[in-house]
């Protein structure tokens, strides 16, 4: 691949921004895609993505910013989550499933009740990175920069809730505070990466780059790098793709992390068994 | 701790508790002096763990009160340790078991406290106390059920925590190991903490253990292992199994 070729696509603004805009949600989104993966929260994240939709129909039809409605939802169903978990007599999974599948059925109501919602539709559930304004990259650089930070800040009480919560929420810790925390750093990744990849391709964002991680490493510093490394590479590859193949961008993106993660499994695979072979042979 | 002398570690006064609307224990009165080694024993469904539970002020009592070295349980639980049983535990999560031991600290600590160097310092007495210092930097998942259960010890060792619940930590080791383990609660006894394990394996109580709680939703025996170790109790409590207690002290369940 000649340097022409590599910098082709940055002749088009629009491109650069989106590059920017995918690479940056796609690090923060595996960094906090660690812990949906290691806590098994992948159907929740999808969830409040769901719910994220319902809020950009809302702040439409309210003509307020689409990231705030999208924002509210979302802290709203991560809250509720945390909530549910503790009251709900109903399976937690079922009642979630009721809530956000209802949430974004009100969501596709809202917007077929506005002229044009077709085009809205299609650019929520699916993506429209290439429209990514120079406004909106702030937005995303800003909210990224302040979940790294929470992340930082927060991260080995992240880690203790996330391995024993029973034994800290007994020793007083303060669980659900910390769970609140957390689920609302996924949820400001969701509202944020919803541009990139749309609603309904979202959680691959957050979970596959982690999950390829957890297949080459068993510490947890070195997962999130992993997971970021394989977040960017997915994005910036998924996107020349796009731009030369003239194919849809969010779901390149998609494509290419699930390669990536395929390709992990295939190769720690093989090496458990030329391991096995190996020791099979000196023994 | 409030500093002022207690006389009992746990008071349990008419004590119901269980979840949802439905009890699990009922009217449980008991109570267990500072310092001693205690055994909850009793047939699965029995309620040893909800009884753990409400001690920690993990669930709330439905009737009667709980105290803790005098304290409700909730004022006093930086000072109290609570290790689930084993199946709770996510063994895959790629935590070394340095970090588990640290976390003792930062339990200590609160949300917003820094650890310092001299968590740092406690942190890793306790793991030479457990004698598992050379394996700090193991995930926690690949040690033996034995080695799990050292790690959880030394990190409530590093929480200071003055009384100690177990929930069926022998569940899974073999008889070495359980050996190792009580005798490492003699060791945790002998330093002035309260020790309570739930469990189903008598092995150990006769020689180990100060006091005995025999649950069966409600209390049907409490007292020393002499006391409560009897084959009428034992058949109360294991209706459809057959206890025999050999000339060693050890008790045997036979199935029927």
């Amino acid at each position: 691949m000649s340097l022409e070729t590599l910098l082709e696509p940055f002749r088009f603004s629009f491109m650069l921004r989106a590059f920017v805009g995918t690479g940056i949600v796609a690090v923060m989104a595996a960094v906090v895609g660690t812990f949906v993966v290691l806590k098994g929260l992948a159907f929740m994240g999808d969830a409040i993505a769901h719910t994220a939709f319902t809020g950009s129909a809302v702040a439409l039809l309210l003509g307020v910013n689409l990231y705030a409605g999208a924002m509210a939802f979302a802290v709203l169903t991560a809250v509720g989550v945390v909530v549910l978990a503790r009251v709900s007599r109903v399976k937690n999974d079922t009642a979630l499933a009721i809530l956000f599948t209802g949430l974004f059925a009100i969501g596709v109501l809202v917007l077929s009740a506005m002229p044009g919602f077709a085009g809205d539709l299609n650019s929520l559930l699916l993506g429209s990175v290439m429209a990514i304004q120079s406004y909106e990259l702030y937005i995303i650089a800003g909210t990224a920069a302040a979940i790294i930070l929470l992340v930082w800040a927060f991260f080995s009480r992240f880690v203790m809730v996330a391995f024993d919560p029973v034994g800290a929420e007994a020793a007083g810790f303060p669980v659900v505070f910390v769970q609140m925390v957390l689920l609302i750093s996924v949820a400001a990744a969701i509202v944020i990466s919803i541009q990139a990849v749309g609603v309904v391709l979202v959680v691959a964002l957050l979970i596959t780059p982690a999950a390829a991680g957890s297949l080459i490493t068993q510490r947890i510093v070195p997962l999130m790098f992993t997971a970021a490394a394989i977040g960017l590479v997915s994005a910036v590859t998924g996107l020349y793709i796009s731009y030369y193949l003239a194919v849809p961008p969010g779901a390149t993106v998609v494509v290419v992390a699930t390669s990536i993660f395929a390709a992990v499994l295939l190769g720690t695979k093989v090496r458990a068994w030329v391991q096995k072979k190996r020791r099979r042979n000196s023994e | 701790m409030t500093g002022k002398p207690v006389r009992s570690a746990i008071e349990v006064r008419k004590l119901a508790a269980g979840y949802g609307q439905v009890p699990v224990i009922n009217d449980v009165d008991w109570s267990l002096r500072p310092g001693a080694l205690a055994a909850v024993i009793g047939p699965n469904g029995g309620g040893k763990s909800t009884l753990l539970k409400a001690l920690v002020g993990l669930i709330r009592p439905m009737q009667g009160q709980v105290r803790v070295f005098g304290e409700n349980p909730r004022l006093v639980r930086r000072n109290i340790a609570y290790l689930a049983q084993g199946e709770e535990v996510d063994w895959r999560f790629p935590i070394s078991v340095w970090d588990v031991v640290l976390q003792g600290r930062m339990l200590r600590r609160g949300l917003w406290g820094r650890l310092t160097a001299e968590d740092r310092a406690r942190a890793e007495a306790a793991l030479i106390e457990f004698e598992i210092a050379p394996l700090a930097n193991q995930q926690i998942g690949s040690l033996s059920g034995g080695q799990r259960q050292r790690v959880f010890l030394a990190r409530a060792v590093a929480q200071e925590a003055d009384l100690i619940l177990l929930d069926e930590p022998n569940t899974g080791l073999d008889a070495r190991a359980q050996h190792e383990l009580a005798e490492m609660f003699i060791r945790l006894r002998q330093a002035g903490r309260t020790i309570v394990v739930a469990t189903h394996d008598l092995d150990c109580l006769m020689e180990c253990f100060d006091q005995v709680i025999a649950l069966k939703n409600r209390v049907v025996a409490e007292g020393t292992p002499r006391e409560v170790l009897t084959s009428d109790i034992l058949t109360a409590l294991f209706a459809r199994h057959f206890p025999s207690i050999r000339d060693t002290g050890e008790v045997v369940i036979h199935e029927s």
